[in-house]
């Protein structure tokens, strides 16, 4: 299929302007990158590698990593009162861990004069959410920026930064309706999600349908939860 | 006070009253820093460890002859409330803390908040 099984991690930015100057890279003295360590273990390719399995650079950061996971799951164990599955905040939690090593732009909430922001990759991760609550509907790749790019300011966050953004997602759809009827609901359920709740001022949606899903595809979206 | 004592007390006052608003999961945890320390310290190297309990809030000197200071929080929102809700209400606390901590309180505090995950 032609979208990120698991999208925010790579590709969440790709391609972006800020992409040649934010990424915080983070090489262990052994020059291999921590995100490209911690994305193999993630994968289940660090067995693969002769290089992760022997090194003792890269073998303390997946033990530090491990560690950690291990921890977030005991704690999901003793307080599961939000109702979220233990290995769902699990994965959210890991996430967030990843997003030190590339938290992507920051992005205006609020008002124009106020100075609160929200990382690219948390507004897109809701975004995607938002979309998927659709039957028939896997979110891809969400990129935000500025509406006007080239009339805001620097990218730094400064006041010259805020303003409204632009949301570009995209999906692979089934086949249960129309494909235009269906683009329009996904802008719609995004539209709520910026709206209610994360409260980011979005002036553009545009959705591209990158990929049509098969009907057992389908037929598992229906029998999960329907027309939520 | 100290010029530093007054940015490492005005770190912690307003990690501690971040912590405590409704919608706050937990301040940006610092793992990158914890492993770049780990790290460091399994290779004999000079350890510095972020600073205890503050992670999460950068404090620094602005403004001219550095009169006034920024607070730059970087936080996790929790779902089931809006973020922008959180945020104001973050920077409203934030505020109301750090003036209370200033021993001159006609110093400007400007206090930045940034949602780093939702979870």
């Amino acid at each position: 299929m032609a979208l990120n099984a698991h999208p925010g991690r790579h590709g969440e930015t790709e391609g972006t302007p800020d992409d040649a100057v934010t990424p915080e890279e983070e090489p262990l003295p052994c020059g291999r990158e921590l995100f490209d360590v911690w994305e193999a273990w993630d994968a289940g390719e660090t067995a693969a590698d002769p290089h992760l399995a022997h090194c003792p650079h890269c073998t303390a950061a997946l033990a530090d990593l491990t560690s950690l996971d291990e921890a977030v799951r005991r704690a999901r164990q003793e307080e599961t009162d939000d109702g979220t599955p233990p290995a769902e905040l699990t994965g959210r939690i890991m996430d967030i861990v990843r997003l030190e090593l590339r938290p992507g732009r920051t992005l205006p909430l609020g008002a124009p004069e106020e100075d609160d922001w929200i990382v690219e990759a948390a507004a897109a991760r809701a975004f995607r959410a938002a979309a998927e609550t659709l039957p028939g509907v896997r979110a891809g790749s969400c990129r935000i920026g500025p509406l006007e790019p080239h009339a805001t300011g620097s990218g730094t966050g400064g006041p010259a930064d805020r303003g409204p953004v632009q949301v570009r997602l995209e999906v692979a759809a089934g086949l249960g309706r129309p494909l235009r009827e269906l683009a329009e609901a996904v802008r719609a359920r995004v539209a709520d999600a910026a709206r209610d709740a994360i409260g980011i001022e979005v002036a553009r949606i545009d959705v591209l349908v990158v990929d049509l899903l098969d009907e057992d595809h389908h037929a598992d979206d229906e029998q999960e939860g329907g027309d939520r | 006070m100290t010029e530093r004592k007054i940015q490492e007390e005005l770190a912690l006052v307003a990690a501690d009253v971040a912590r405590r608003v409704p919608g706050v999961a937990f301040l940006r945890p610092g793992f990158v820093e914890l492993l770049r320390a780990s790290a460091a310290s399994r290779a004999g190297r000079p350890v510095t460890r972020p600073a205890p309990n503050s992670t999460g809030v950068r404090v620094r000197q602005v403004g001219e002859g550095a009169a006034g200071f920024h607070l730059d929080l970087q936080l996790v929102a929790r779902t089931g409330h809006r973020t922008v809700d959180v945020t104001r209400a973050v920077r409203a606390a934030v505020c109301a803390a750090a003036t209370e901590v200033l021993p001159d309180p006609g110093r400007p505090v400007r206090v930045t908040v940034t949602v780093v995950g939702i979870v």
